[in-house]
């Protein structure tokens, strides 16, 4: 089970820095997993210029868990 | 998993921003000349000329740009480029042969106008309508169809008063058409884009809780039909403050559970928001019984929707929104790192702040100079114009610098 890193209290674009930040520092095949605010719809464009994979799933409170993960 | 492209090309939304301060400087220079006379009747040729000048080429511009933002952001329906420059130079040209127009009363000009901009309008809110109702069986139905409903009744119904004036056709009361005009205007489009817009930046920028669900989902068509039954019938204009009242109401719920406490613009959207719903709660009263107001109220009450109401929210949403999409352009160029570490740096508070001050001035003095020093407000609306130009451009040129 992975930690679940609440970034619900930030306010843009820290959340998206942060996640960045991980994705950067991170091991191949390592998983992250976030709580956002929302569906972090600005962050999709930023992901896809780096080796990575994700599902995103909505909360009926409208917030969201990003589920992370570092590509080779 | 639904995962489109989201993003649009900086200078799509950037265009229309730009745009809007020059507008806004104009209408003030017009205001600055009008004699006092002519504050007291609100369909004078002057008058029309200038509300246009203001509503479509200030406050046009801007929900524009942030309409076809948060469509592409939100739901993934993104504008062409190209397509979005044509529409950007037909609501200019339109916006400056329309005010042209009015004031000179030439028909064959106003005429011209009502073409251009009902084709780009058209345009875009019939593509925009398709994409996302095509959208909707993919997802969630949408909220932004609402006021984009407004925008094309709204276009619909200016094409219609252009025809009547110039042609004496369709056969429709002039009055009425004018009052569906107004109310699809100002509420079915523009409070309504103001409504659904904030439903995301207020929680995503003020680090709020998001909006109650059912609000989400009813208010929006609430306020439509409710616009719409106005237009047909003056007599439910009694009901339209009452989905502003709940909006209002949920708004402070929201702004007063923001995590970002002294953020200037959780006080801009609280006075912008009760100066979008007082005006509102009046327009019934002036329209049933204008013999008992002194002539120049209405135009008054406008003014005071506009800048105490309408400026105070789009001051707001510019200072998150152009920052912000400022700083993703930068890190999409930059993917880490670099001169640029967070968004204050493109848009400073204290910038806000001073943009803040302007706003609550004119709106807190606007009745108080309309009796004494008119020529004020056009001074301090010129002002307000240049500060924001000032504040996009060097946002602008800040993040240029920072490549």
């Amino acid at each position: 089970m992975h930690a679940l890193i609440d970034l619900r209290q930030l306010a843009p674009p820290e959340p998206i820095e942060r996640i960045l930040h991980w994705l950067d520092t991170a091991e191949p095949g390592q998983i992250g997993l976030f709580h956002l605010p929302h569906v972090p719809y600005p962050l999709y464009e930023h992901l896809h210029m780096r080796p990575c994979h994700w599902e995103c799933d909505k909360q009926a409170d409208g917030s969201a868990i990003l589920q992370l993960v570092r590509d080779q | 998993m639904f995962q489109p492209e989201f993003s649009l090309p900086l200078s799509t939304p950037l265009r229309f921003f730009r745009a809007a301060p020059c507008w806004l400087l104009l209408a003030s220079l017009v205001a600055l000349g009008l004699p006092p006379e002519a504050w007291q009747a609100r369909f004078s040729p002057a008058m029309l000329a200038l509300t246009h000048l203001l509503m479509l080429g200030f406050a046009g511009n801007i929900m524009l740009g942030a309409l076809l933002q948060v469509c592409a952001v939100l739901t993934g329906v993104r504008a062409h480029p190209t397509s979005a420059i044509v529409l950007w130079l037909a609501l200019q040209t339109g916006t400056g042969l329309l005010a042209w127009g009015l004031w000179h009363m030439q028909m064959i000009v106003l005429q011209l106008a009502a073409l251009i901009l009902l084709a780009a309008l058209l345009g875009l809110t019939l593509w925009l309508l398709a994409s996302l109702l095509l959208r909707s069986a993919l997802q969630q139905h949408s909220p932004l169809l609402w006021p984009i409903l407004g925008l094309l009744l709204l276009a619909l119904s200016g094409g219609l008063l252009v025809s009547l004036l110039s042609t004496g056709q369709p056969a429709l009361a002039l009055n009425d058409l004018l009052r569906a005009h107004i109310v699809l205007g100002s509420t079915a489009w523009l409070s309504g884009l103001i409504i659904v817009v904030g439903f995301t930046v207020i929680p995503m920028f003020l680090v709020a809780p998001a909006w109650p669900r059912w609000l989400v989902q009813i208010l929006p068509g609430l306020i439509f039909a409710l616009a719409f039954a106005s237009a047909i019938d003056a007599r439910a204009l009694y009901l339209l403050g009452l989905p502003v009242v709940l909006w209002y109401a949920g708004l402070l719920r929201v702004l007063h559970q923001s995590q970002r406490r002294a953020d200037p613009t959780r006080a801009l959207w609280a006075w912008g928001g009760i100066n979008l719903l007082l005006p509102l709660m009046c327009v019934p009263w002036l329209e049933h019984g204008s013999a008992h107001w002194p002539a120049a109220t209405p135009v008054l009450l406008a003014a005071y929707w506009l800048l105490a109401g309408v400026l105070p929210i789009i001051t707001a949403m510019l200072a998150k929104i152009i920052p912000f999409l400022l700083w993703m352009d930068y890190r999409l160029e930059q993917p880490s790192g670099g001169r640029l570490r967070h968004m204050g740096q493109l848009f400073p508070e204290r910038w806000l702040r001073r943009l803040s001050y302007g706003v609550f001035l004119m709106g807190i003095v606007l009745w108080p100079l309309s009796s004494t020093s008119f020529k004020a407000i056009p001074l301090m609306l010129m002002i307000y114009a240049l500060a924001l130009a000032y504040c996009l451009e060097r946002s602008i040129r800040i993040r240029r610098q920072a490549s």
